[in-house]
Parts: C-alpha cells; structure tokens; sequence
C-alpha cells in the first residue's frame, strides 16, 4: 500500500495531455502541451525567495494545511537509449542487419505527471492514521480534491483543461473521480519527519532461515541417500515440497512486512509542523534575549512567551503555508492577538 | 607509493604559501592585453621568470613571479574553441556572476534594481566582467611579485622594485602598450599593484618580524592542506598530520590526492579531474580564487566586546577571559593559534601556555616557533566534540576545514572514534596570499584599507572553494545550526546569531551571540587559471592544439 505509509498519503498521477492545436491566453496558435507548459510556469510558486515575495503571490496550494509537497510535471515523451545494443557476431550470423532501424518506443501523448504528498486526513489537522483501509484511502483522495476545487478551481480549471477527460468533470466528486481514474500507484513515498526513529517491523529472521534451511537438510540428505545405495523417494519429495514452501512463505512474508505502512511520526501532520517552525523562530529570538535573566525574571518571561506563542494550539499563532520564514511579510497567522 | 611530480613543470605558488617561506611582502598586478597580437609575446618574455616548484636547495631567489589567466585572458590569447568550450563554467563565469552563491550580494534584495550593489567593490572589480567582451574593463592576467624584506626590517629588498619597473618597461616600452597594466585597487586608485603585506610586529630591540596574524589578531593559515608530492618525504611525514586526511587510527593522517590541487594527476575519487583538451596543457596547471576581502575591524571588535560583557554577566567568568573566549569561540582557535580542541575555555588555554612557556617574554618567541612547527596546533579532530563543547559547531575553523565531522556515521551529540575525513577530503583548499593595510593593530577601522588578499588553489573551483563558501561559510544545515553563516567571515543578515554549546554534563546553558554583524566583505576578484610551464610555453609558440 505505498500510496499511504507513515500517516500520509503519497497521490500520483498521469493525465493525457490534449493532441493538436488550440490558442494560448494571447489568441496564438499553440499545442496543448505548450499552452500547459505555460499555464505551469505561470503558477505562482511558494513564497521561497526575494523574487516570489516581491511578486506578492502564493502559490494556490498554500491555500490548504494538508499539501506538505507537490509537484507538476509534463512528460513530454519516454528518453530513447538508444539502438539496443547486439554482439555483432551474433548480428552477422543472424541476419540483423543494422541498416534496419528497430522499432522506437514512443508515447502516445505527451503526460502531465502530479505528485503531491498531503496528510491522510479527511479534515484538516488532527493525529495521522496509522492504518487506513483502502475505501478510507479513497476518501483522503477524495476529500483533498474537494479541498482543491474549494480553494484553487481556477487554477485546477486552467491547468487539468489542457489533459483529456477533464472537459466533463463539474464538481469535487467528478474531481476526485478524474484524479482516481489518473492515478498511478506510489512506489517510492519518502517521508521523514520522525524525532526518534520509528518503529520498524521487523522480520523473524532465525525463524525464516530455519524454516527453509530443516527442509533443505532433508533434501540434501535424500540425495546423499542415493549416493549411498538406499533409495529414499519419500523423503526427497517431502524435502522438496517443505523447502519450496517455505521459501514461499519466506517470501511472502518479507513481502507483506515491506509492505505494511510504516507507523505516522508523533508531530508529522502539516499544521503541527507549521506551529514547531514558528516556535522554533519565535523560540531562538526569546533564548537570545533572556540568557542573561535571573531565575525569577526568566520564570516570568517564559510565562509570557507561553502566553504568546500558545504551543499547544496549532491554529494560531503559527506560520502560514508555503513561507520558508515566519519573518516574510504575512508569514505569521493570528500573531499578536493575544 | 611516494608520488614523485615533475617540480620544474609545476608553478611555485601551488606548492608554496610565499608568506610562510620568509617572502612576506607582495604585489598583485593585473593586466589586460589591449592589442591582441602582444599577448603571446607578453606570455614569452614572463614565463622566463616565473618561479617554479623546484625545490630549494642553498640558494634562493629574492623575488618570486607567478602568472595566471583568466577565461578572457585564455580568450584574447587566441586558444582554440574546443579548449575555451570545455573549461569549467565557474570559472567562465567569473566571482562577479556568482556573487549570490558567494555571499556577496545581499541573498534577501532580487537582482533587478540593483545596479549598484558593488559599489564598495574596488573600481578594478566593479568594471570588471560588466561586459562580456575581450577588452572593456576585463582582467586578463595576474601575476604576483613575493619579496623577501631587509633582516630586520618590513622593507622589502630593492628587487622588488626592479621587477616592478621590468614589468612596466616591458608592457609600456617593448611591446608598445599592447598590454595595459591595470589600476584602481581600493583608495590607492593610482597604484599599478595590488600591495600585500605580512602584519609585521616590533621587538624589543627595534627590530621587525614578520607575524601570521589578520587584522583581526588571529593567526590564519595553520591547517593549510598537505598533498601527495608536495613535499619530499621526510617533510611530509610531519606536515601531514592535521593536514591531510585521516584514514584509520593504524594508517593515520595521509596526504590529499595531488589530483585535489593539481591538473591531470588521479583526485580523491581515483579519477583525473575533468580538463579541457589537449591534456598537456592543463596537466600540471591549476585553479586559483583571488578575492578581496575587506576586514571591519572597529565592527569586530565592538561586537566582541558587546557579547563578552553579556558572557561575562550569564556566566560570571571575569571581562578579560569573556573577551578572550567569545572570540575565540567564534575562531575556533585562541588568539595566539592554540585550538579550542586543545584547550576548550579560558583555564586549560592559559595552563597550556604556561605549560608551554608562551607566557614568559624571554622564552615567548621561541617557545611559539617550537609549538607551531610541530603538529601540535594542527593534530586534532572533531569525531570527539559532536557536541560542539570545545570548539562550537558553527565556529569558523569548523567550517572552514571539517575535519572528520562529516564522517555519514557521525551523530549530533555522540562521539565518534571512528571517523574519518570522509567527505571532507573533496572539498579542501591550498590557502595563499597574504593580509593588506597597515600593521599597526590600532590603526585599523571598518573604512580603513585592511584585509586578506584570499587566494585559494584547487583543481575544481566548482567542487572545493565555492562549496565551501556557500555550503560551509554562508549557511549552516551541515553542522547541524540550520541556516546561520560563518560567525567570522559569513554575511550578516537580521537574526545572524552564533552559538557557544555548553558542556552537557555541566549545568551551565548555550550562550547565543546576537552582535554578529558582516566583518568580512569583499572588494572584488576573479578565477584564474595557474598553467604549467609547457601550457606558458605552448602557449607562447601558438600551438595549443586539441585535435
């Protein structure tokens, strides 16, 4: 289930880009690839650095406190390697010919690729899942594309329009029908917001090795018995049939360990690690100002820094998605309230 | 095996930190050929005198003379395309194109409306690389004049000056102001040189001694890097500890690949650094940064002086030992060069100097010769101090040569005898040049003329000195300090802070240093090609050929 692993849910998907020509914003005559490609690098992206804060504008998937991560992608064509390469020998003796090209494997359209890792939540905030049945799996997929129509469907509109099938889709369900019916199965999720090391399943390895190692024994031992003059057919057939299942069993079970989703951090979810950036920043400034105070003075501050910050209320004040510092302008929600 | 390198190939300065070998006096010129056809000639008549890394033996000369090229240097002495296509981007770019990665432009202002930005930069640099073009203001060659001084005395000798007056007479006279001798360094803006000088120091009989001390009072220079065929064998088995590379408490420190400094020899990846083509005429030849940099000593030392009263009031130590240790806690070496890994607060340091005899003015001297010529202020690691106890994490020394605390098995906290210069060993410099401005330690302000003339040598300006200073000195995630620069040379910036970590078995907190304003800025410079003799040679023949 690598689409959800330690509490988060890992969505990837591939979407046919339209074929032939259309106009661009300008009235011009481009492919639907380049009219994406433009959309794209027209989509404001986070506030990150001097350049993308002058510009005032967030990129829109700031707008949730679920996207930790995402990406777009246009997938012009697969990379060709190349003539697979032959012994010329062997091409001499068997007729190949190299003045014949070989087929080129080629896609059929060009792909928009988006990836995007977002908590495995249907509501915003709260503790991450440590399992989640697929139909529960379905309705984090589902629920976070109502939450992107809710809060970015122009942008949605103007950059899925380009792919095929979108023209159909009208409300948060056919969105999230479109994005299932794209989906690629995650392979490779990467998540690393643990404090301690996690948890990790572990495999009952002496067990394994002696589970296939009695039967392989027995085998082994069968054939010497041949060796020997005996003539011992039960125990070779029974040896065989032991090791090979439990080579199976081996197997499937490293497998299912490996698959099973690795357990949610304590404080991976986006909102907590929203608020622990901004502590974090608000909290060198305090150390820094204070390291000179006596007990009773610092024991004071201290109480008004908690006063102020409020740790345990990851809504407010706490830094804004898609800010890289909370000392960007407009970087800190619900500062100063209290 | 001992590697064995072919010396009378090879330019002196690669080898040799000219200041270290008694030439503590120098000047930088820079040139520009303004008619072409004079450039190859000019390239023959100063190949003849530079000083190559031939070993001395009795005699040894008065003077040295280096030569390198920029790319529009390479450019305007006709080499082929294939060669000039092929050299590394950094430095077709040039410091002026990479001034954000550096450090030295302001990383929080975009680059449109900004014209300007350079203004405290030498005129020299500032019309350098403005326009892309063979001439208008680019810097084509440098070349460095080293001089011994009169015993005794900070007067360099008398052939300093004739070598001076050679240069000129052979761009003005001979080959006709074909090539132009540039000016504007800094306020003496009519100077044909850049000036360099060792920090010199009185004694009490009058006399005058050279020091390895910048104007900020600290001793610079003492881990310069050990590489295979640097020096002969004898010599290399002292200077390498602490210098090298550690492998293994059985196999100990072991000196740098020469590939690391040195053109088409094998570098720590067991590979030949990528060169241009043909293979002879990079072979031997190496890469050099020259930089300016300005030093604001008033901004240092009040800043010191703020956080060592602050110190002095959180950890009740009296003023004189705050004053030493924050600023020793920002070097990572006391003032006098011991490093906090050998003695990490105030008492240890001054029990080794009584231990050692830096104490007594009549065994002072000698006693700091004995010290720094062995390895005992270069012999040390960081695998046991990942706690950053004795020498903070973040402290300049730390950054600038990470020792073994790189090593992928290293943990924050926990000490490591088993680390290594893993990761550490791709990415180390040779340190040359030497401080500019007054000697006198008072003189010194933040609009003073004062400096290090910073020259690095290595194979991959890439690889080695521009990630060290954007990964190492500009920012701070590898040392586990998050986006804080260097606390002595780094840009300062809104909430640049240092921190000097507590021991963890004490009771005492961190103290974290707020006054950490910019104390080193620079002034301009470029990257130079440093060729071998036979790429001067083929270069003066015209038969640099790639095919």
């Amino acid at each position: 289930m690598p689409n959800f692993d330690a509490g988060s849910y890992f969505l990837t998907t591939l979407a046919p880009v339209q074929s032939g020509s259309t106009t661009d914003a300008e009235g011009a005559t481009v492919s639907w690839e380049e009219r994406l490609r433009t959309v794209l690098a027209q989509l404001p992206t986070a506030m990150q650095s001097p350049a993308t804060v002058e510009t005032g504008q967030n990129s829109p998937f700031a707008r949730n406190r679920r996207t930790h991560l995402c990406r777009f992608v246009v997938i012009d064509n697969v990379i060709d390697n190349g003539r697979p390469q032959r012994p010329a020998l062997l091409n001499s003796i068997f007729g190949r010919d190299p003045i014949y090209p070989l087929p080129v494997d080629r896609l059929g359209s060009a792909y928009l690729l988006f990836t995007a890792e977002i908590d495995a939540l249907t509501e915003e905030g709260g503790p991450l899942p440590a399992t989640l049945t697929e139909a529960e799996q379905n309705a984090v997929r589902a629920a976070y594309a109502e939450t992107l129509r809710a809060t970015m469907e122009p942008e949605v509109r103007r950059i899925c329009g380009c792919c095929v099938g979108f023209d159909t889709v009208t409300d948060g369900a056919g969105f999230a029908r479109y994005l299932a019916r794209a989906q690629v199965e995650t392979t490779m999720p990467f998540h690393d917001y643990w404090i301690d090391p996690p948890n990790l399943p572990q495999l009952p390895v002496i067990a394994m090795g002696a589970a296939v190692v009695v039967p392989l024994l027995l085998t082994l031992g069968s054939l010497l018995g041949f060796v020997l003059g005996w003539t011992p057919w039960l125990w070779l057939i029974l040896g065989i049939l032991g090791t090979a299942g439990a080579v199976a069993w081996a197997y499937r079970l490293a497998m299912r360990r490996g698959e099973a989703p690795l357990p949610p951090p304590a404080f991976g979810d986006l909102p907590t690690v929203l608020k622990s950036l901004y502590l974090q920043q608000q909290f060198i400034g305090f150390a820094g100002a204070h390291q000179s105070d006596d007990a009773a003075a610092l024991h004071a501050a201290f109480g008004a820094f908690l006063g102020e910050h409020k740790p345990d209320d990851t809504s407010a004040p706490t830094q804004a998605p898609g800010h890289v510092s909370s000392a960007m302008p407009g970087a800190v929600v619900g500062g100063g309230q209290s | 095996m001992t590697e064995t390198l072919d010396l009378d190939d090879i330019q002196g300065n690669i080898v040799r930190a000219y200041g270290r070998y008694n030439y503590p006096v120098a000047r930088y010129f820079f040139l520009q050929f303004t008619d072409l056809s004079k450039a190859r000639p000019f390239v023959g008549a100063v190949r003849r005198k530079v000083t190559t890394a031939a070993r001395w033996t009795a005699e040894r000369p008065e003077t040295t003379l280096n030569i390198g090229f920029t790319f529009f240097g390479l450019w305007a002495l006709g080499l082929p395309t294939r060669l000039l296509q092929e050299l590394p981007d950094a430095f077709f770019a040039g410091i002026r194109a990479r001034a954000y990665a550096l450090g030295d432009r302001d990383p929080a202002a975009v680059a449109v409306g900004q014209e300007g930005w350079d203004k405290h930069w030498d005129t020299l640099w500032q019309e350098n690389r403005v326009d892309d073009s063979k001439t208008a203001g680019n810097v084509h060659v440098w070349i460095s004049i080293n001089a011994q001084v009169e015993p005794g005395t900070d007067t360099p000798v008398e052939k300093i000056e004739e070598e001076t007056e050679w240069l000129i007479d052979l761009c003005e006279r001979e080959l006709e102001g074909g090539v132009r001798i540039m000016t504007g360094h800094g306020s003496h803006a009519d100077i044909p040189f850049q000036a360099a000088t060792a920090l010199f120091e009185t004694l009490p009989d009058g006399t005058r001694r050279a020091t390895p001390k910048e104007h900020f009072g600290y001793t610079d220079g003492i881990s310069d890097p050990v590489f295979a065929g640097q020096y002969p064998p004898e010599i290399e088995r002292e200077r390498v500890i602490g210098r090298g590379k550690w492998m293994d408490p059985e196999t100990g420190w072991q000196p740098l690949a020469t590939g690391e400094f040195l053109l088409g020899h094998v570098d720590e990846s067991q590979a030949l650094p990528p060169t241009a083509p043909p293979p002879e005429f990079m072979r031997n030849g190496s890469f050099m940064v020259y930089r300016k940099l300005h030093q604001n000593v008033d901004a240092f030392r009040n800043a010191m002086d703020v956080e060592a009263e602050r110190y002095a009031a959180a950890t009740g130590v009296d003023a004189e030992a705050a004053r030493a240790t924050v600023a020793a806690k920002v070097v990572g070496r006391w003032k006098d060069g011991v490093p906090l890994a050998k003695a990490p607060d105030y008492a240890a340091w001054r029990a080794l100097a009584a231990e050692k005899g830096f104490d007594d003015p009549e065994t002072a001297r000698e006693a700091y010769q004995r010290y720094f010529r062995t390895a005992e202020a270069s012999d040390f690691r960081y695998g046991d101090d990942m706690d950053g106890a004795r020498c903070p994490l973040g402290a300049h020394l730390r950054r600038a040569n990470t020792r073994d605390q790189l090593d992928p098995d290293n943990q924050p906290g926990a000490k490591n005898p088993e680390a290594t210069s893993r990761l550490n060993k791709r990415r180390r410099i040779l340190r040359r040049g030497l401080p500019y401005g007054p000697s006198d330690p008072d003189a010194g302000s933040d609009d003073g003329e004062q400096g290090i003339i910073f020259m690095a040598i290595c194979a991959d300006i890439f690889r080695q000195f521009e990630f060290i200073q954007q990964q190492w000195m500009e920012y701070g995630l590898d040392f586990h300090t998050g986006n804080t620069p260097c606390p002595l040379i780094g840009r300062g910036a809104e909430g640049k802070i240092h921190v000097i970590q507590a021991d963890p078995e004490g009771a005492a907190p961190p103290f974290i240093m707020r006054e950490m304003k910019t104390f080193v800025e620079t002034r301009g410079g470029d990257y130079f090609f440093l060729p071998s003799m036979t790429a001067l040679r083929l270069i003066e023949m015209g038969v640099v050929d790639p095919t």
